[in-house]
């Protein structure tokens, strides 16, 4: 089998025609339909005919077709359990975007239905992606850089309700939906980051996680976290809906590393150029293929049949950290994560 | 300009006395620096012989000359209490390098003795008179980004001093977290203007001077604030060799309307390039942390309170408060649990 199927099920993520592109541009994948769930199908439909691919009004229909390898998952959270069980029962790989989920027992429940079936699971954090990380998780490896002290992780966006066109992102602020803010959003990536170039599994939690930003918005905007692993390396992240409209990117990205040897920092892991507009000058990403990395990274675990660099696990552990941030922010004490 | 001029002894002659105080006194006509003392004999000589000034190596001489009226201390923290309180007893105002002093019933001693005798304290929280931090604190005041909720700072840089200076030692000199923390303190108060409340800091000893003395040169510091703001600090001393001094400051404020992004780097002006080093963001001061410029501006403002008799811009419960938030930073990293403030029950 040189190449797979992949289909596409909702755009309530504004991932997603993020990934339809990555898709269609991945060497080992073909982009064979798109089912709408939930908000922005119309987006979705629109995306099927521009791709020219086949648009489902169930995304059960899309399952359960036998062409069909695997899926990219971009519904909220709540919905993740409903679509990987159905997936899980139909065979086929799912590519679930994070986080996983808002509890962790349903992240237990969505790795061992995948498990059982015996699909790929895979969630997929930008950060792994992005060749300035890559290149000092290598040096890590090598023994190049020495020994982790501690990274700093900067991720501030805009809100996402400002995301311009006719889609509708309202349920990221919608705390039943999705179970957190700015800092559960946009910071889960760089949590898993710490993690991955930390190479343990954080021990103790302390974070400051609230609404100061948006007077009235019914989740949190703004928060940050000091986190230490098992080896001793700390972790700090700030990380919401920091931007004002005023900001020449969308995302400011910043990682700031240091080891017994070498100091890294990273002032956007993106390779960009600035274009002066008549009113407002803006920074435009060339080099952006961290989402091309992991659709690639996807296809190919599938294809070798081995667990993909980003598995289920990863991502449970991800939001075991980012819920006890939100449980320390709440107590102001340190929560204590343990590891059988 | 005043007729008059203040006569000033400085007292301590090391890293920030000779370095960054010693030639700002040239730019401050209304000062006129007629003393300089160093319990080591070569370093009080050559500030001296630097600046004209009479050398001296016991600082009890100098402060029997009836003819200064004001003391600057640029001596090892766990010495500032001691002097200061004996400088302000005989009668001279007192500036006083930050940190306050190494505990708060030290910080204490000064502030009474500084009640008692009526004369002026001012400890030298010298980014205050940074033109950066003072032009940030401008668009603040004029509200540019809206009322400021959370400030990210980081101050780190390759400390250059051997493994037996005070710097290192956690009696004399507290660590990172005691010397720089009390400049992220100092301006997360400043900006937010809230009190903290709780303090947290996770710290490493990296470096091997640190591991020896004990010391922590590594620390994260989150500070939560009365009002609802919070501080989160890194202040390193650990990086590499070489760690450029265009790297040493980066600053976050975001408002409720905006954000402010400072980086020393992104404010370099220039790059060279040369055979042996490749290319590099030069410094334009002898300190990473600080300009001569703010050293200038703290020494001129205080000696302008002395000649117009005005409070200082920065009172020593301002001082006291950036030092028991670091205090309270050296306690959570020791203990691994938030503090809360104040340290103290019935110390205000």
């Amino acid at each position: 089998m040189e190449r797979i199927n992949l289909g596409i099920i909702s755009y309530a993520h504004p991932h997603a025609p993020k990934y339809a592109a990555a898709i269609a541009a991945c060497p080992w994948a073909d982009l064979v339909g798109i089912a709408g769930l939930g908000v922005n199908a119309d987006l979705a439909a629109e995306e099927a005919k521009r791709y020219g691919v086949p648009y489902h009004t169930d995304y059960r229909q899309l399952l359960a077709r036998d062409d069909l390898t695997g899926v990219y998952v971009g519904t909220e959270p709540t919905r993740h359990l409903e679509v990987v069980a159905e997936a899980a029962a139909h065979g086929k790989h799912v590519l679930c975007d994070k986080p996983i989920a808002l509890t962790l027992e349903e992240a237990d429940e969505i790795i061992r239905l995948a498990r059982e079936a015996g699909v790929k699971l895979m969630v997929p954090f930008n950060p792994r992606f992005q060749l300035p990380l890559m290149k000092v998780k290598e040096a890590l490896e090598s023994g190049e850089a020495g020994e982790l002290i501690s990274v700093f992780a900067i991720k501030y966006g805009k809100l996402p309700t400002k995301i311009p066109g006719p889609t509708d992102y309202g349920w990221l602020i919608d705390p039943e939906q999705a179970g957190g803010g700015g800092f559960l959003d946009i910071g889960i990536h760089a949590v898993d980051a710490l993690r991955w170039l930390a190479g343990s599994e954080a021990v103790r939690i302390y974070a400051h996680v609230g609404n100061v930003l948006y007077e009235g918005l019914p989740v949190d905007d703004i928060g940050m976290m000091t986190v230490e692993f098992e080896n001793g390396v700390v972790g700090a992240l700030s990380a919401g809906w920091a931007n004002p409209d005023s900001y020449p990117t969308w995302l400011d990205v910043r990682f700031e590393i240091l080891t017994t040897k070498e100091a890294f920092l990273i002032d956007s892991p993106y390779h960009d150029y600035w274009c002066y507009g008549p009113d407002r000058a803006e920074r435009q990403y060339w080099w952006r293929r961290d989402v091309d990395g992991l659709v690639n990274e996807f296809a190919r675990a599938v294809l070798d049949n081995r667990e993909p660099a980003i598995s289920g696990e990863d991502a449970r552990a991800a939001l075991a950290i980012a819920l006890a941030a939100y449980k320390s922010s709440v107590s102001g004490k340190v929560i204590a994560l343990e590891h059988g | 300009m005043s007729e008059r001029t203040v006569r000033v002894g400085l007292i301590g002659c090391g890293n920030i006395g000779a370095g960054g105080h010693l030639p700002a006194y040239a730019h401050i006509p209304e000062a006129e620096l007629v003393a300089v003392c160093d319990g080591v004999e070569e370093l009080a000589h050559a500030a001296a012989e630097r600046s004209g000034a009479t050398a001296y190596t016991d600082y009890r001489r100098l402060l029997e000359r009836e003819d200064i009226e004001m003391v600057d201390l640029c001596i090892p923290t766990y010495l500032h209490a001691q002097l200061a309180v004996e400088a302000m007893q005989t009668g001279k105002h007192v500036l006083c390098e930050k940190p306050m002093a190494h505990t708060l019933s030290a910080a204490d001693a000064m502030i009474e003795a500084a009640r008692k005798t009526g004369v002026k304290l001012m400890i030298g929280q010298v980014r205050r008179f940074d033109h950066r931090y003072t032009s940030i604190r401008e668009q603040l005041d004029a509200g540019r980004v809206g009322r400021p909720v959370f400030v990210r700072r980081a101050e780190r840089q390759f400390l250059p001093f051997p493994p037996q200076a005070w710097q290192w030692d956690p009696k004399r000199g507290g660590g990172v977290i005691l010397d720089i923390g009390v400049h992220a303190a100092d301006l997360f108060r400043w900006f937010l203007g809230q009190e903290a409340v709780e303090v947290y800091a996770v710290a490493r000893s990296v470096r091997e001077a640190a591991r020896a003395a004990g010391s922590f040169d590594h620390a994260f510091i989150t500070c939560k604030f009365d009002g609802g703001g919070v501080g989160f600090a890194e202040t390193s001393w650990a990086y590499p060799q070489g760690f450029g001094g265009a790297l040493y400051a980066q600053l976050d404020v975001v408002g409720t309307e905006g954000k402010i992004q400072y980086a020393d780097k992104d404010t370099n002006p220039m790059l060279t390039y040369t055979t042996e080093r490749g290319h590099e963001l030069p410094r334009y001061f002898r300190f990473m942390s600080t300009t001569e410029y703010a050293f200038e501006e703290e020494i001129r403002h205080f000696v302008r309170c002395i000649l117009d008799d005005r409070e200082p811009a920065i009172s020593p419960q301002d001082a006291r408060a950036a030092l028991e938030m670091a205090l309270a930073a050296q306690r959570s990293a020791e203990t691994g649990e938030p503090v809360h403030l104040p340290l103290q029950k019935g110390v205000k």
